[in-house]
């Protein structure tokens, strides 16, 4: 039998305690098997060792359609070598094992979960270690489709604004949200263009008067600088991804690892 | 969303949360287009004047005599750009143009899209880049020629398979980048809601114009009515007005590339099941894990992996027949018609006559069946040469 938590799921846990402490959130994405399995599972233990709040893990899809180039091109070759879902699961299990206490993010495009059926797509995420799911393409109008399920399975669903989100869609995806929000820092796909819409502000100002729950932002934030100036705007934490991979990609490998727990170390400190 | 997003099961917004204002947007725009007399007036004008409707209907009296049943051939391929894709493209950008979009952006497979989307972009003085499969580029040349003549940028797509799927993929990427100031002009009755509608209502002239031509002949509507499908929007448009016309076979033709069930095909009615890609849940070709499969056709405008939301509903009710027919039987079919009746058709809309083909010498003996020749085949010669050499 899987460890249910009580009440309290890991997410919500984790950012309680960072509240505590007056910290804020820092939560780099990677895909999972990329670059490959085995250097996928050293670089998100590098990342929790660095310091990082929670650990947001892509699947690879074959067409990532809200995904930019670097995204994209990781996607394929991962697919190309022959990762697989169960690949996928594996890895979850072993930094689950390794990072009893890091809450885990799994984000996803809908159809592999849909392939296979979503109650055992996410009930073997959830006994896997996955704590809370975001569906790329599924918006508050689909959400019905499944939301029963993640509720069943005590998955935290943690929903997509966009600075374009008008306040009555807002009211409408909070019934949804669990966990925290995750804001889109522009109209775009991902990728570390350095450009922010620049409502942000608004928009953080008018999700924080209608709930509690943390409100990260993501999309194109790929150093400290940026980092500070999304807490500034009044963000409870940050989301990076694209970064990370492209750290991934040009380091050496002996020096990979290194590299992302001291990224990780230098973006927990800016938001400090 | 103020209207039905789906058709039955399938259909819906599957997209991300950023692209939903604009498809509310949009959605709105379009219900206001279908009101306005003053916009209706000059889309009607257009699809007479620029565009050349209604196209004929032409009794085919070589194929009828060589095939066994009464072919009729819905003169698509007449319509300046040559393809239906004109209704689509000239209506869609009026639309654009009601919500102040002064940029459109377009995929497409075999071209046919492309041009006709690059022929508004001229007509209505807005910037036009259209996104093709590095593929599809080299296989539809021609085309390309003519988008950039006509003043569009074509830019070539290399990821996944680099067919019309992933053109699709960086045109949604560039729109939801884009939002402010372009319209995605999509050209297949495919995509999140709206677009399946927007589609089907202003392709379904064709189906309007073949009920009246027929029925001003034969004083009765034809027995059967055949299209090929890709995404389907030639085959929605033929259908939609018989879809309550129990009497009136409707028959969709996907591609079945080298064979059902030999990996290389596009029949993804006959071969794929329920899924969500682009924007929608439909009938989609993929691997156990989820992973959208690629296709295989000798028809570029066929080889995508998924289809029309309402084709796979109207294949879950049993109201339209979904066949198939290989790039051979295509191919065969295209000569034919060239052949016997001086036309050439598109190797898309060979899949629709290759189908005809066979019926007539079977259950479709001495009928009368209205095939929809959605588009020229000028820019195929190259291919059928290759072929067949």
């Amino acid at each position: 039998m899987m460890n249910t938590v009580k009440n309290k799921s890991r997410l919500t846990g984790a950012f309680s305690k960072l509240n505590k402490e007056g910290k804020k959130a820092f939560i780099p994405f990677n895909l999972l098997g990329y670059p490959d399995k085995k250097s996928c599972i050293s670089s998100l233990k590098a990342l929790v060792e660095g310091g990082a709040t929670a650990l947001e893990l892509g699947l690879p899809f074959s067409d990532p359609m809200a995904d930019g180039p670097l995204i994209q091109r990781a996607s394929h070759s991962v697919l190309e070598a022959g990762f697989s879902i169960a690949d996928a699961v594996a890895i979850i299990k072993e930094i689950r094992s390794a990072c009893p206490d890091t809450p885990i993010n799994l984000l996803t495009y809908f159809n592999p979960a849909l392939s296979n059926g979503v109650e055992p797509f996410l009930a073997r995420f959830k006994e896997a270690g996955v704590d809370a799911v975001t569906f790329v393409d599924l918006p508050l109008e689909e959400m019905e489709e499944i939301y029963g399920t993640l509720q069943n399975l005590e998955l935290d669903s943690v929903m997509l604004i966009s600075p374009l989100t008008p306040p009555h869609r807002i009211d409408e995806i909070l019934k949804y949200a669990k966990g925290f929000l995750y804001l889109v820092s522009r109209a775009g796909t991902t990728g570390m263009q350095d450009s922010f819409s620049n409502k942000l502000e608004e928009v953080i100002n008018i999700i924080k008067e209608r709930t509690e729950l943390p409100v990260l932002i993501g999309f194109g934030i790929s150093g400290a600088e940026q980092a500070r100036n999304m807490i500034e705007l009044g963000a409870d934490g940050v989301i990076v991804g694209s970064k990370i991979l492209d750290i991934i990609g040009k380091s050496n490998l002996n020096e990979r690892d290194k590299n992302l727990a001291s990224f990780t170390r230098e973006l927990v400190n800016a938001i400090g | 969303m103020l209207t039905s997003t789906k058709f039955g099961a399938y259909g819906g917004v599957y997209a991300p949360e950023t692209l939903i204002p604009a498809l509310e947007e949009l959605e709105k725009a379009f219900i206001a287009f279908e009101k306005d007399f003053q916009l209706q007036a000059e889309l009607k004008e257009l699809l007479a004047d620029y565009a050349g409707r209604p196209t004929p209907l032409y009794l085919a009296r070589n194929l009828s005599k060589n095939w066994g049943a009464n072919i009729y051939l819905k003169r698509e391929d007449l319509l300046h750009g040559g393809a239906h894709k004109t209704n689509n493209a000239v209506g869609q950008a009026l639309i654009a143009r009601s919500m102040g979009k002064t940029r459109l952006i377009a995929e497409t497979g075999a071209g046919q899209h492309g041009v006709a989307t690059a022929m508004a972009g001229a007509l209505f003085s807005m910037p036009v880049r259209v996104y093709m499969g590095a593929l599809d580029l080299e296989r539809q040349a021609q085309n390309v020629t003519r988008m950039k003549m006509m003043g569009a940028e074509v830019c070539p797509v290399e990821t996944g398979g680099a067919t019309l799927k992933d053109a699709i993929n960086d045109a949604l990427r560039d729109w939801i980048g884009n939002l402010d100031n372009t319209h995605y002009l999509l050209g297949t009755a495919a995509g999140p809601h709206p677009f399946p509608t927007i589609v089907k209502a202003l392709q379904k002239v064709i189906g309007e114009e073949i009920a009246e031509q027929f029925t001003t002949r034969k004083n009765r509507l034809p027995d059967a009515i055949i299209a090929c499908v890709g995404g389907g929007s030639n085959a929605i448009g033929a259908f939609s007005r018989f879809i309550d016309e129990r009497s009136v076979k409707l028959i969709g033709v996907e591609p079945a590339g080298k064979g059902l069930g030999s990996g290389f095909s596009g029949a993804v009615i006959a071969e794929g099941k329920s899924g969500v890609l682009h924007g929608m849940k439909s009938m989609v070709m993929q691997n156990e894990d989820g992973q959208i499969l690629e296709t295989h056709s000798i028809a570029a405008g066929l080889d995508y992996p998924s289809v029309g939301p309402e084709h796979a509903y109207l294949n879950a009710i049993g109201r339209v027949r979904y066949d198939c027919a290989t790039d051979q039987e295509a191919v065969d079919a295209y000569l034919a018609t060239t052949r016997l009746e001086g036309i050439i058709p598109a190797l898309e809309s060979s899949h629709a006559l290759a189908c005809a083909r066979r019926l007539s010498a079977g259950e479709l003996a001495g009928c009368d069946i209205v095939v929809n020749l959605s588009g020229r085949g000028d820019k195929d010669m190259d291919t059928v040469s290759a072929y067949t050499a």
